[in-house]
């Protein structure tokens, strides 16, 4: 029998040790960030500032600004990876599993604006924001979300909140909530809902199954959410929701409802 | 300028790289939970803030409680306030509770609120808002001899910029001399990125 503990002080990093220490490293994605933020630069570059960062299992210290040449009339996708050096793209795709810093807008001969606010989702953390409203007529069919969905691994569980602006069309439609899982995920839920019914009132309703949301006809009412979802299997998370009464009007989930999951266990 | 990748093949360990690197990875920091007092906060992480014996008497926004965000970094917060009105007759001047966040945060939420007895007079004041400045401005009528219990919570982002999220209060107008008073306020964040 024998016991190695690695690292200790003074050892010598191998690929080998280093590849099964980063793998652990690595699972649990926690991408921590501290500075590396994005501003106008010269040109047609984006500054990064001083940061630290843990990328892939690999501890990153930026002891000053960086310029990051970015796309003439593009949005830029800045990513910070793992070997400390930064690179732009304008798909949005990760170029391998590195970290999105945020974007950059580009005109002709500059950056116009940048923003740290886009969706995350790791096996972590997951923040997505609506990017459009969504609307449902005259149907009491489960329907996916458009924006509302992340990947979960088998035995996982999550503590989501969803904050959600609705448009209801009408007094008798309400609105109906849950997760479903896909792709071999299936999933056990707890789901707890609080949320304007009227000008002056509040409703809740909490489920093993389905929330439903009994609100007044209005625009812009706004619901919270809470959710304990439990995954067996791998696959997707989606929120689903419809009409709890069939109407001849929309329901809208409008652009900017926010929704942010964390794993707890798994 | 200079940045530096730990740990390479070939690296010596050292206590303080490694340390440093941990404390990354686990905390987001590399301010060892030991240096905080009961005072601090671990902003990295957590971050608490409380008041037990404020008043308001003027139409004059004051802080009750409040949090830093910074560029990129993504906060689930809950913010608790528990307000009694010195109101002994109708009429007195109602109050406003908002949410003030700095330019470039987005701040996305929901207020809940309860006055009078359970099951009746039950409000809530309901927003999502996500552009900048006073993103949400709820009301509680003067009600007397009343305690009012709100509960907001929220999602902030660090947009395109920074600084401190308050929860802050006034009286709606100041024509009357009724006062509101506060035993608990509280805001907790968690920072999720």
């Amino acid at each position: 029998m024998s016991t190695t503990i690695f690292p200790e002080s003074g050892d010598q990093i191998t690929e080998s040790a280093w590849a099964t220490q980063n793998q652990s490293l690595t699972v649990a994605e926690r991408y921590r960030v501290n500075g590396y933020t994005l501003s106008a630069g010269t040109g047609l570059n984006a500054d990064v500032a001083a940061g630290t960062c843990v990328v892939n299992g690999y501890h990153i210290v930026s002891g000053g600004t960086q310029a990051v040449a970015v796309t003439a009339s593009n949005t830029n996708y800045i990513w910070l990876n793992e070997d400390g050096t930064l690179s732009a793209n304008t798909t949005g795709a990760n170029p391998g599993s590195e970290l999105l810093l945020g974007t950059a807008i580009a005109d002709g001969s500059s950056v116009t604006s940048v923003s740290h606010d886009y969706d995350i989702a790791n096996s972590q953390y997951v923040y997505i924001r609506k990017a459009a409203d969504e609307s449902v007529n005259n149907s009491t069919t489960y329907q996916d979300d458009d924006d509302f969905a992340f990947a979960v691994a088998d035995g996982s569980q999550w503590e989501i909140d969803a904050f959600l602006s609705a448009d209801h069309p009408d007094n008798s439609s309400d609105l109906k909530i849950k997760f479903t899982g896909s792709g071999g995920a299936t999933v056990t839920q707890r789901l707890f809902f609080f949320g304007s019914a009227s000008s002056t009132g509040f409703f809740t309703d909490f489920s093993t199954t389905e929330v439903v949301w009994d609100a007044e006809s209005g625009a812009d009412r706004v619901g919270h959410v809470k959710a304990m979802i439990t995954v067996s299997g791998a696959g997707t998370v989606t929120m689903q929701w419809a009409q709890d009464t069939a109407f001849a009007g929309n329901t809208t989930i409008n652009q900017d409802s926010v929704l942010v999951a964390r794993r707890v266990i798994g | 300028m200079s940045t530096t990748v730990f740990p390479l093949a070939g690296d010596t360990v050292t206590v303080a790289a490694w340390s440093d690197m941990i404390a990354a990875i686990d905390r987001g920091a590399t301010d060892p939970l030991s240096s905080l007092d009961n005072t601090s906060e671990d902003t990295a992480r957590y971050q608490f803030d409380s008041n037990t014996s404020g008043n308001i008497s003027n139409d004059t926004f004051v802080t009750l409680v409040s949090m830093q965000v910074d560029e990129g970094q993504v906060f689930l917060v809950d913010a608790f306030v528990s307000l009694s009105d010195s109101t002994t007759s109708s009429p007195g001047d109602s109050l406003d509770l908002r949410i003030s966040a700095p330019t470039g945060a987005r701040v996305t939420g929901i207020s809940i609120a309860k006055s009078g007895g359970v099951g009746s007079g039950a409000i809530v004041d309901d927003f999502i808002d996500t552009t900048s400045t006073q993103v949400i401005q709820g009301k509680e009528a003067a009600t007397p001899a009343q305690t009012v219990e709100n509960r907001i919570t929220m999602v902030v982002v660090g947009d395109t910029g920074g600084g401190e999220v308050a929860l802050q209060w006034a009286k709606s107008a100041n024509l009357y001399t009724n006062t509101f008073t506060t035993s608990y306020a509280s805001m907790t964040a968690r920072r999720i990125w």
